[in-house]
């Protein structure tokens, strides 16, 4: 079912089409929100007050944008409010460094690495997440829908609400604050 | 066709090299130029590999959600906004009936009330505008509910006066 679609029945109220329309895109709101907050519950709680938002508001929506960039700005809008949270924020600035993921880190049984592999592919877990949190909000939210979603500038300017212009500069920042702090890093491993 | 190489390291083209926004010529002199710049074959790949590991970061974190929980709930959530919002609604839509049929039982009880229950005081039988003659012990008195005046007096035994009270 194409997106104009599920709209219409979106506002006609049919279940269906809302079960539909969380299914399709609920991977993509989940990675934007934890792209930008690095908080596996709050992009859960995100998640879902993005559905709702859409579910509450679906008639007022005039189709002026895509179904998909009306839901990458909730997304936005919702997982940059989180950091304004106070409270929130102080977690995000102080939590643990053992789990990367705020959960414990269970892996299948089956296909279990060595203790040395996860050591490792959690220590580079936690690298990448620091190297994000280092970047400025605005700067990062442009570079997660760049690298994570693939937006093209045009969509990041309207999913984010700038100018296309504001775009580029946001992601050269975003670059150049990324290799002064990924520099050393690549220094130390040679 | 040959591109004239870049003299400098150019940021910018690198992070449209990176994002595949480049003219084709633009192309093809910033690959000339990343193939005899080592500190910009650097920038190029430690940007490069960085997205591919946030690629990977963010589907490990991916991977590890019960979506199909997280739908249920949303689904659960949605269906109580939507029967809040049908209650809601089905009482605005109830008071379409009731605000009118209210309004006329006030009007209806207004009326009522003050034709009936709110009775005028009655007017007065007459009016006493002069009175001659001689009189004493005079009183006046008022009754309490239909609030009527009467004039209690005794009349001169006067033999020119006449009785003129009315």
């Amino acid at each position: 079912m194409h997106d104009e679609e599920l709209i219409l029945r979106l506002q006609r109220g049919d279940e269906w089409a809302f079960q539909l329309m969380v299914r399709r895109f609920r991977k993509k709101i989940y990675s934007i929100a934890f792209g930008i907050t690095l908080d596996v519950e709050e992009s859960q709680d995100i998640m879902q007050e993005v559905f709702l938002q859409v579910y509450r508001t679906i008639g007022d929506f005039r189709g002026e944008a895509s179904l998909s960039t009306w839901l990458h700005r909730i997304t936005v809008n919702r997982s940059l409010n989180w950091k304004r949270r106070w409270a929130r924020r102080f977690k995000w600035l102080h939590i643990s460094t053992d789990s990367t993921d705020g959960q414990p880190a269970a892996e299948p049984e089956s296909d279990l690495p060595s203790p040395e592999i996860r050591v490792a592919n959690a220590q580079t877990r936690q690298q990448i997440d620091n190297a994000l949190k280092m970047i400025p909000d605005q700067a990062r939210t442009v570079f997660v829908l760049r690298e994570l979603e693939g937006l093209s500038y045009e969509e990041i300017a309207d999913a984010v609400g700038i100018k296309l212009g504001t775009v580029r500069s946001r992601l050269f920042h975003a670059r150049k604050r990324l290799k002064e702090i990924l520099q050393p890093l690549v220094e130390e491993e040679k | 066709m040959n591109q004239p190489h870049l003299k400098a390291c150019d940021e910018i083209l690198l992070d449209r090299y990176l994002d595949g926004d480049l003219e084709a010529g633009e192309m093809a002199q910033i690959e000339a130029h990343i193939s005899g710049c080592l500190e910009c074959r650097r920038h190029v790949s430690t940007l490069a590999t960085f997205s591919q590991s946030l690629r990977d970061r963010v589907k490990h974190a991916t991977d590890s959600v019960d979506f199909v929980a997280l739908e249920k709930q949303v689904l659960n959530k949605a269906l109580r906004q939507y029967r809040s919002r049908g209650s809601v609604s089905r009482f605005i839509a109830s008071l379409k009936y009731v605000i009118p049929a209210t309004v006329t039982a006030g009007l209806l009880l207004f009326f009522a009330y003050s034709n009936y229950v709110l009775k005028p005081p009655p007017a007065p039988s007459a009016i006493i505008n002069s009175f001659t003659g001689s009189m004493s012990s005079v009183m006046i008195f008022e009754t309490p509910e239909t609030r009527q005046t009467i004039l209690w007096y005794t009349e001169e035994t006067d033999v020119e006066s006449e009785p003129n009270a009315v």
